[in-house]
């Protein structure tokens, strides 16, 4: 009988580790310990034996059932991991197949454009402020110093409403209907659609985008004006942007300037889009004259006001490297859609290591 | 305009290279445009800003140039060689109307050998840009080029009882003027006219009958000073730009006339072209007064921000030709030279010394003073939120061209009538394309989608907040909630202008997501857009928007909504607000666009959603107490909007019921025609204690028997 028990024993383990699935060695658990089982069957039959015999052999049979279960549980433990293993492999995927992307609309560059410069302006205590695009014609021209039929209309190819009612050529209007308002010290800038009659080109569009903006104070001057653009310029196009003023003409402002930014694409060494000047025209500027400042209201002799305008297409086709102002309006999608994965910080990076 | 290198050194001989003559030119504030050639050969390209028509010319440069670079000047050759006899027997001048014309020189040339010009003047002429005619032609164009002062020559044999007259024209008087054209003048044109007839639109062209030929034997040779203004107004309702013409309008001085009618017969007797007749005939009612300005240096440095010392200023003023008269106090008194009329007042002469003294000299600083209080518009920051989540949910931005035309309206079925009423019109439109402002964000929004159609691409979604132009109604004040209030307005011209209410405008064609390898992707329907409208209103913070089965032309009949708003609910008028629509396009709309794949649009009113909403919403108190789920599916007309069953549900349930989500509904066989079912999940919960099972069955069924009583509504067990 003992011998028995050592070759039922080792007969299990041999088929224990034979077992290479729960369910195999859920068979070898009912042939040794269920309830036909070898074992349990010699644990029945202890009654047959002479009863000196009993307890030790009582003993050696319930040893050898937990050796028995100690050895189903390991090789169980050993057969979950391998079929978790297998069943993890059947679930292995191709991690380069593509993600499931949420879908997420670009911002169109324009708008960019105008939000970095709230934000740049913003932060110099420049407030946004909005008017009118159809617009008389006082805003538009004669409170900005342009007298009705007049040469000097020339400069500006209008659109006109009625006699009195023009689509505003400039948001320098808008200047003046803020000032009006408000008594100094103001800070504004002025983001908006103005309108030319000027046919479409890959430099014009009847309707474009401009920024103005001012400041009125006692006190404010050239100096001012120099110091608050370059430093827009620096924060926009990157810190190593120059700048220089070259006097102008707009009958607004008085002394008159436009300011040019080393240019952005070759850094000053001269290409095509600079014209081999190493420079851009930006922007328009000046002290406002002193008849706008009459016209709201204000004392010349005690305040001034620098104030500057600038196309906000302009400096989208040169942040982005745009090269016809159309693609700005035609939004056709594979253009609108790049700008998903363009935004303002990588341009001004960029443009650095270049 | 193109000025070669060498001319503009004969009157400033001591010029540096043309290279840095451009530079400093430019950063003085005459611009260079271009600069081609080289060497002595070099000629500039200026673009002369349109307050300096005295830069208009090399001599004009010449003095500027000399200015910036503190170099003498040379005048150019005045003396005339006077022969014969006076030309006040051979020809008279009056002036008719002085108040557009302040002064008329005219000399007389006689024994006129017409010819070519010499070669040396061709040259200039040519490197100029103008093309040589003949000797006495090419005179008058080239004193033009010089000193700036239009000239004319007529054959004075031509000219009526060889007399001028400046006057206006006469009803139904017309001239054909050199380029062969026959021209319908009005009373309000200024003319040169002869003893019958004019002969020339004063300041823009000259006749062709008393144009100068190879016959011609003696010429009146005019140098005028019309009105800028006047010339402008002819110029332009004739349509004739000429170069005589755009000098006028700029201005030019009566001084000038002189000097170019001088300037002209000197070099007609030095090339030999014909003999000049004693002194000439000189109608000046017009001379001016000369302008003196006050200069206070304190005052300059004030605005510039400088230190720069008066006796600097004074000699930047020398250089430029202003004189300074006299002093009084602290302010000198400063005569404005003849050429310098756009200097009018103490402001134009800082500039003049800040663009002498040189603006890169001048140190870049910030406005003193912390920053005044920023104003913020809560119309943007909702704006710019609003664009957030658009973009969160797939809607790429546009910007579209605020224009569209009556076709445009009309194949989007817009009525005629109202289009017409509310529509802002161009009255000088580019083309036929733009000739009016949008009334809708439809028209530019669905312009995107067909021209993206049209390149095949046809999985669209975009969004546009921007204004659209409504002519002003009565009921439709200044600064109404469907206007904007205007900055600065307070005149009552502000009644001329149209609102301009600023829109959210959402348009979805075909597929939001891009396609997946897994999933698959599907079309956007209705409920797509209106899932997008109604994250985007939540997100607003507008709470409570129903959408109620509504109408719209563009729109296909029974596939659209308004969007309508709770007000603040103090019972007012005007409480429940529309705040706009949504909608799939109608099939025959679609098709007039070319559209392959269906489209919704939805468009919002920025001023009612702002109206609408609540601004800073109050954190709610988490649910101390479990809550039970349970379900109640009912079968209903078809006709009953799950809306009002929900509303019956929420209202039945009195306090209990904290959530109703529909997520079922069924049409078919097991439901009878003209019924659906609708599945709804219903959560009780109170805020007080844990509901009881028989509290829960008895509000379960109150709502049951509210169901069915009010909507004739079959609950399913
Ligand atoms: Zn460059």
């Amino acid at each position: 009988m003992r011998d028995d028990v050592e070759k039922i024993i080792s007969q299990a383990a041999a088929e224990v580790s034979a077992a290479s699935s729960l369910a195999e060695l859920d068979e070898v658990r009912v042939r040794y310990l269920g309830k036909k089982g070898r074992i349990t069957a010699a644990l029945r039959s202890l009654g047959a034996c002479p009863p000196e015999e009993r307890p030790a052999l009582g003993k050696l049979l319930n040893e050898a059932r937990e050796s028995v279960e100690a050895m189903l549980t390991r090789r169980r433990d050993e057969v979950a991991a391998l079929e978790r293993a297998k069943a993890l492999e059947a679930e292995r995927v191709d991690v380069t197949l593509p993600g499931t992307r949420p879908p997420v609309g670009a911002r169109h560059p324009i708008r960019m454009v105008y939000e970095e410069l709230e934000e740049i302006f913003g932060r110099m205590g420049f407030e946004v402020a909005e008017g009118p695009e159809v617009e008389l014609d006082y805003y538009n021209f004669e409170a900005l110093n342009v007298p009705k039929n007049h040469p000097s209309r020339d400069i500006q190819d209008t659109f006109y409403i009625s006699d009195e009612v023009v689509l505003r050529t400039h948001t320098t209007c808008v200047d003046v209907r803020v000032m009006k308002g408000r008594k100094p010290p103001v800070r504004a800038i002025i983001p908006g659609k103005v309108y030319r009659s000027d046919a479409s080109d890959p430099s014009h569009l009847p309707v474009f985008h401009q920024l103005d903006g001012f400041a009125v104070d006692e006190g404010i001057t050239f100096g001012d004006l120099k110091g608050t653009l370059a430093r827009f310029a620096r924060e926009f196009f990157g810190a190593d942007t120059k700048v220089r003023f070259r006097p102008s003409y707009f009958p607004f402002t008085e002394p008159s300037a436009e300011m040019d930014v080393s240019c952005v694409i070759c850094h000053g060494r001269g290409c095509r889009v600079c014209k081999n000047t190493g420079w851009l025209e930006i922007l328009g500027s000046g002290l406002f004259h002193p008849k706008v400042l009459e016209a709201v209201g204000y004392d010349p002799e005690k305040v001034s006001g620098l104030a500057f305008g600038m196309g906000a297409d302009r400096i989208a086709m040169l942040k982005y490297g745009i090269d016809d102002i159309r693609l700005l309006a035609e939004n056709d999608m594979r253009f609108n859609r790049q700008f998903l994965h363009i935004n303002p910080a990588h341009i001004v990076h960029a443009s650095r290591e270049g | 305009m193109l000025v070669p290198y060498e001319w503009l050194k004969e009157f400033v001989p001591g010029l540096p290279p043309a290279d840095e003559v451009a530079r400093v030119l430019t950063m003085a504030g005459v611009a260079v445009e271009a600069l081609t050639g080289e060497g002595e050969d070099a000629v500039f390209d200026f673009e002369i800003t349109h307050n300096r028509p005295d830069l208009l010319n090399v001599f004009g440069l010449a003095r500027e140039a000399a200015a910036v670079f503190s170099l003498p000047l040379r005048h150019p050759e005045l003396a005339v060689p006077e022969e014969g006899g006076a030309a006040e027997g051979m020809a008279s001048v009056e002036i008719a109307a002085p108040g557009l014309c302040r002064r008329y020189i005219a000399r007389i040339v006689t024994d006129v050998k017409i010819g070519p010009s010499p070669g040396w003047m061709q040259a200039r002429l040519a490197s100029s840009g103008v093309r040589p005619i003949n000797n006495i032609v090419d005179v008058t164009n080239y004193v033009m080029l010089e000193v700036g002062q239009p000239l004319h020559a007529f054959d004075l044999d031509l000219v009526g009882g060889r007399r001028i007259v400046v006057r206006r024209a006469a009803p139904g008087e017309s001239i054909t003027t050199i380029d062969g054209e026959q021209r319908r003048l009005s009373e309000d044109m200024l003319v040169i006219a002869d003893a019958d007839r004019p002969v020339a639109v004063a300041g823009v062209m000259g006749g062709l009958e008393t144009e100068v030929s190879e016959r011609t034997k003696a010429v009146l040779l005019e140098s005028a000073n019309f009105d800028g203004v006047s010339v402008w107004r002819t110029s332009r309702a004739l349509r004739m730009r000429t170069e005589a013409s755009s000098r006028f309008s700029r201005g030019l001085w009566p001084e000038n006339a002189r000097i170019g009618v001088d300037r002209a017969a000197a070099l007609i007797a030095a090339i030999g072209a014909g003999k000049i007749a004693l002194g000439m005939l000189d109608a000046y009612p017009g001379r001016e007064a000369p302008v003196y300005v006050t200069l206070r240096p304190r005052r300059v440095n004030h605005l510039l921000g400088t230190n720069i010392p008066a006796e600097e200023m004074k000699d930047i003023l020398m250089r430029l030709g202003f004189i300074i008269e006299s002093k009084d106090g602290d302010a000198y008194r400063v005569l404005v030279p003849d050429h310098r009329r756009d200097v009018s007042r103490e402001e134009d002469l800082v500039e003049e010394i800040a663009r002498l003294h040189g603006y890169d000299r001048i140190e870049a600083t910030l406005p003193e003073g912390a920053p005044p209080e920023v104003r913020l518009d809560p119309a943007r920051q909702v704006a710019s939120r609003a664009g957030e989540i658009l973009r969160a949910c797939g809607l790429s931005e546009v910007e579209t061209i605020t224009f569209t035309n009556f076709e445009a309206c009309r194949e989007l079925r817009l009525p005629e009538d109202e289009v017409e009423r509310r529509a802002v019109k161009i009255s000088n439109p580019l083309s036929s394309d733009y000739t009016m402002m949008r009334t809708t964000l439809l028209t530019s929004l669905l312009d995107v989608l067909k021209r993206n159609a049209a390149r095949r691409e046809d999985d669209v979604a975009i969004y546009e907040i921007a204004r659209v132009y409504l002519r002003r109604e009565r009921e439709d004040a200044p600064g109404s909630a469907r206007g904007d209030s205007l900055p600065g307005s307070g005149s009552a011209c502000e009644d001329l202008l149209p609102c301009e209410p600023t829109k959210i405008g959402l348009a979805v064609m075909g597929r939001i997501a891009e396609p997946s390898w897994e999933r698959g992707a599907a079309d956007a329907g209705f409920f797509d857009l209106k899932g997008i409208v109604e994250t985007l209103l939540e997100g607003l913070g507008v709470r409570g928007a129903r959408f109620v089965a509504a109408s719209h032309p563009s729109l296909h009949p029974g596939r659209t909504a308004r969007v309508v708003v709770a007000g603040d609910g103090d019972g007012s008028d005007g409480d429940i607000g529309d705040i706009g629509f949504l909608g799939e396009l109608h099939p025959d709309v679609r098709e007039a666009l070319g559209l392959r794949k269906r489209a919704c649009v939805a468009e919002l009113d920025l001023a009612s959603i702002l109206a609408a909403r609540d601004p800073v919403p109050r954190v709610k108190p988490l649910a101390r107490f479990p809550a039970v789920t349970r379900d109640m599916a009912i079968v209903v007309r078809r006709d009953v909007a799950s809306a009002e069953v929900r509303d019956e549900i929420a209202a039945a349930g009195a306090d209990l019921v904290e959530d109703v989500r529909l997520f079922d509904v069924y049409e078919g066989p097991q439901v009878p025609e003209g019924h659906r079912s609708l599945a709804f999940s219903i959560t009780y919960r109170s805020p007080e204690r844990t509901l009881t099972d028989e509290e829960v069955e008895k509000a379960h069924r109150a709502i049951s028997a509210a169901l069915t009583e009010k909507l004739g509504a079959t609950v399913r067990e």
